[in-house]
């Protein structure tokens, strides 16, 4: 027992942080009603505790767990630091929101550390059967945050399609783990890697693995559940679920592909890939065109920003399929670097829109409709510069993050090309992504502009009475802003931070 | 012998699996689930594995599927109320989704034993004892108890969740 508590050390900010679950279930339920605007601070705590442990534990190496269970690196702690700075903005733009939406309820804080636990556990899983748990912990919990506001029959119906629709995914994710278990007689990750040949089976199971996390990143043509989910949920609970959901479902992808299909599997997977991120940039920037709902259009460029992200894992699938070429295997390390980057700088983005779609909502409902935003720049200056800047970042313009991010990404692409040429491998793939990645991001300057267009040059419709932000929400949004800034000013720091992360996975 | 049984098995849980998803009366649909449990309990018992196989009438031919009736009975439809029949091109986009993947699996599973020739890879716990209520009570506290732990973890979060959700006055 006691070499057990010592074990479980290491998880230690996994585990304050589903502590920090149970006492917040507890204080809602014997706290008197007045008394709940204080139970966001017990989540911040929370997360501030688990943020230290998390540090704690940066830089020492690779810890194994419970038996090959658990596996603490530098990519599920930077995965981990995601999911806390994501969970830790809910918390703070959650003051006073929730309470204007009436969820201000002990679970609600409960509900969104459980999922913050299942996710950071997610990243860390070195073994299907925990990873697979974790994920249900996220999922289960996601599904009821969504629902949260429920007097609200679209957040009802968005509980209810996110949750049938996830479910049918988890079942494949779960006939994709019983095939490779099957097939390789293990469930960690690292053993499965050392199966020697081609076996359908496992092709199978690993077939099954890409739609079950295909459904979670919100990629095409696995993303219906997106724009419904994200529309009818709550503005903060949106703003988690599309990064947090997305952090993790990537984390625990990458690191599934990467560790347990490497080398010249990826001959298997990047193909798949490749047409899935194609597809995913093309619908998400081009319906997203059509959208006059923010959140709606928020959620389809949440899968366009899907699509970038996947083009770093063929580059690195394309790479890791020709490892006889010199001067590969050095670019796979600055690829996965750029995705964990993309990863950050997409967190500051869009939990900052998010942030001012919640901080501009009536009494009733979230400002949502880009006539909604029709001269937000006269009643909330400083609200719609912020507002500006985070469209702008997601458009991809310099200065600003996300700018920086789609260059790694596209960077590493066109290296990957080039070394093919270079070596004499006539296949463009890699480019061809690259070229049509940057053709979408054109697309998508015209539908996030459009919102600055209405906040700016628009006069507003009517007096719309606005509601009394908290400083929570002004600090989010002032902090998202000039994360955004830095990231694009000063990337190399974070860059290289970044690319640690990346060294557990690829070297 | 053994295989005479497996087939006929293998035949009744298929069928009722078959009949469970087109029968039109909800009732009907799950009398075929409980065939179909009982006979996959019965499959699990010739593979050796008397837990999963008592776990899966307890738990499933049990538990799920009294909830199931229940909530069927409860809302007892009338054949009009269940809704219009689905179309002809759903049933057989269905139908043909459903055949590919069969076959894509039966051809994983037979290729798979044709490249390792003809038998599959140990388990891990290939004593005696493999799927007996031991070895399951073993392997919960030894080599997964953290995912066990963790179910519990999945039970408290779905609880809260479920009851957020669904109570009248909070």
């Amino acid at each position: 027992m006691e070499h057990l508590i010592a074990e479980m050390k290491p998880l230690s900010p996994v585990l304050i942080v589903f502590t920090g679950a149970l006492a917040a279930l507890l204080a809602g339920v014997f706290s008197k009603k007045e008394n709940s605007y204080a139970l966001p601070y017990i989540g911040i705590t929370t997360v501030a505790f688990a943020f230290v442990a998390l540090l704690n534990y940066w830089g020492r190496g690779m810890i194994w767990l419970l038996q090959g269970a658990i596996r603490i690196d530098s990519f599920g702690l930077y995965i981990s630091a995601i999911i806390l700075i994501a969970c830790l903005i809910t918390f703070l733009a959650s003051i006073g929101y929730a309470k204007r939406l009436g969820f201000e309820h002990g679970e609600y804080i409960s509900l969104l550390l459980f999922a913050s636990g299942g996710m950071m556990l997610l990243a860390m899983s070195a073994d299907l059967v925990t990873l697979f748990l974790s994920l249900e912990i996220m999922s289960i919990s996601i599904y009821a945050l969504a629902g949260m506001a429920r007097h609200r029959q679209k957040c009802n119906e968005a509980a209810l399609k996110y949750f049938i629709l996830g479910a049918f995914s988890t079942a494949f994710l779960l006939f994709g783990i019983a095939l490779i278990y099957g097939a390789t007689a293990s469930t960690k990750i690292h053993a499965i890697a050392q199966v020697q040949g081609l076996k359908p089976l496992l092709v199978a199971g690993l077939g099954m693995l890409i739609v079950g996390f295909g459904f979670k990143v919100g990629a095409a043509p696995f993303h219906v559940w997106v724009p419904d989910a994200y529309e009818g949920a709550p503005a903060t609970v949106t703003g988690f679920m599309a990064v947090a959901v997305k952090a993790a479902g990537f984390a625990a992808l990458l690191r599934v592909i990467l560790i347990a299909f490497p080398g010249t599997w990826a001959e298997y997977w990047w193909p798949v890939f490749w047409a899935v991120a194609l597809l995913t940039m093309f619908l998400g920037n081009i319906i997203a065109v059509f959208q006059k709902n923010v959140k709606r259009m928020l959620a389809y460029s949440g899968i366009a920003h899907t699509g970038y992200i996947l083009i770093g894992l063929v580059s690195l699938g394309i790479a890791g399929s020709e490892p006889y070429i010199p001067g590969m295997k050095a670019l796979m390390n600055p690829i996965a670097g750029g995705m964990l980057f993309y990863l950050l700088a997409y967190t500051f983005m869009t939990l900052g829109a998010f942030a001012v779609i919640s901080l501009a909502a009536r009494d009733e409902d979230d400002l949502e409709t880009l006539d909604d935003f029709s001269g937000l720049s006269q009643r909330k200056p400083v609200v719609a510069l912020a507002m500006a800047v985070f469209l702008i970042s997601m458009a991809g313009v310099p200065p600003f993050g996300g700018f920086i991010a789609k260059f790694y990404v596209f960077k590493g692409a066109i290296d990957v090309q080039g070394m093919l040429l270079a070596s004499g491998v006539k296949e463009y793939h890699a480019l061809a992504l690259a070229i049509l990645g940057i053709i979408t991001s054109m697309f998508s300057v015209y539908y996030y502009l459009r919102v600055v267009w209405f906040m700016y040059f628009r006069e507003p419709l009517e007096d719309r009475p606005s509601v009394a932000p908290s400083w929570g929400l002004h600090f989010v949004i002032f902090a998202s802003s000039v994360a955004i800034v830095v990231l694009g000013i000063l990337p190399s720091g974070f860059f290289s931070v970044a690319s640690r992360g990346a060294e557990a996975l690829v070297r | 012998m053994s295989d005479v049984m497996f087939v006929a098995l293998a035949v009744v849980s298929t069928a009722s699996a078959l009949l469970l998803v087109t029968r039109r009366n909800p009732l009907y649909a799950a009398l075929c689930m409980m065939v179909l449990f009982g006979t996959t309990a019965l499959l699990f018992l010739k593979l050796s594995a008397p837990f999963l196989a008592a776990m899966q009438v307890l738990v499933y031919g049990g538990a799920v599927l009294m909830l199931f009736l229940f909530t069927i009975m409860l809302l007892n439809l009338h054949p009009e109320e269940l809704g219009s029949e689905k179309g002809l091109t759903f049933k057989l986009s269905a139908g043909i989704l459903s055949a590919v993947l069969a076959i894509f699996l039966i051809y994983a599973v037979k290729f798979s034993r044709d490249m390792t020739g003809g038998s599959f890879p140990e388990l891990p716990a290939g004593s005696a004892a493999f799927g007996s209520a031991e070895s399951v009570g073993e392997g919960i506290f030894d080599a997964f108890v953290l995912p066990f732990e963790l179910v519990s973890v999945l039970i408290v979060a779905a609880v809260a969740g479920a009851i957020v959700l669904t109570k009248k006055k909070l």
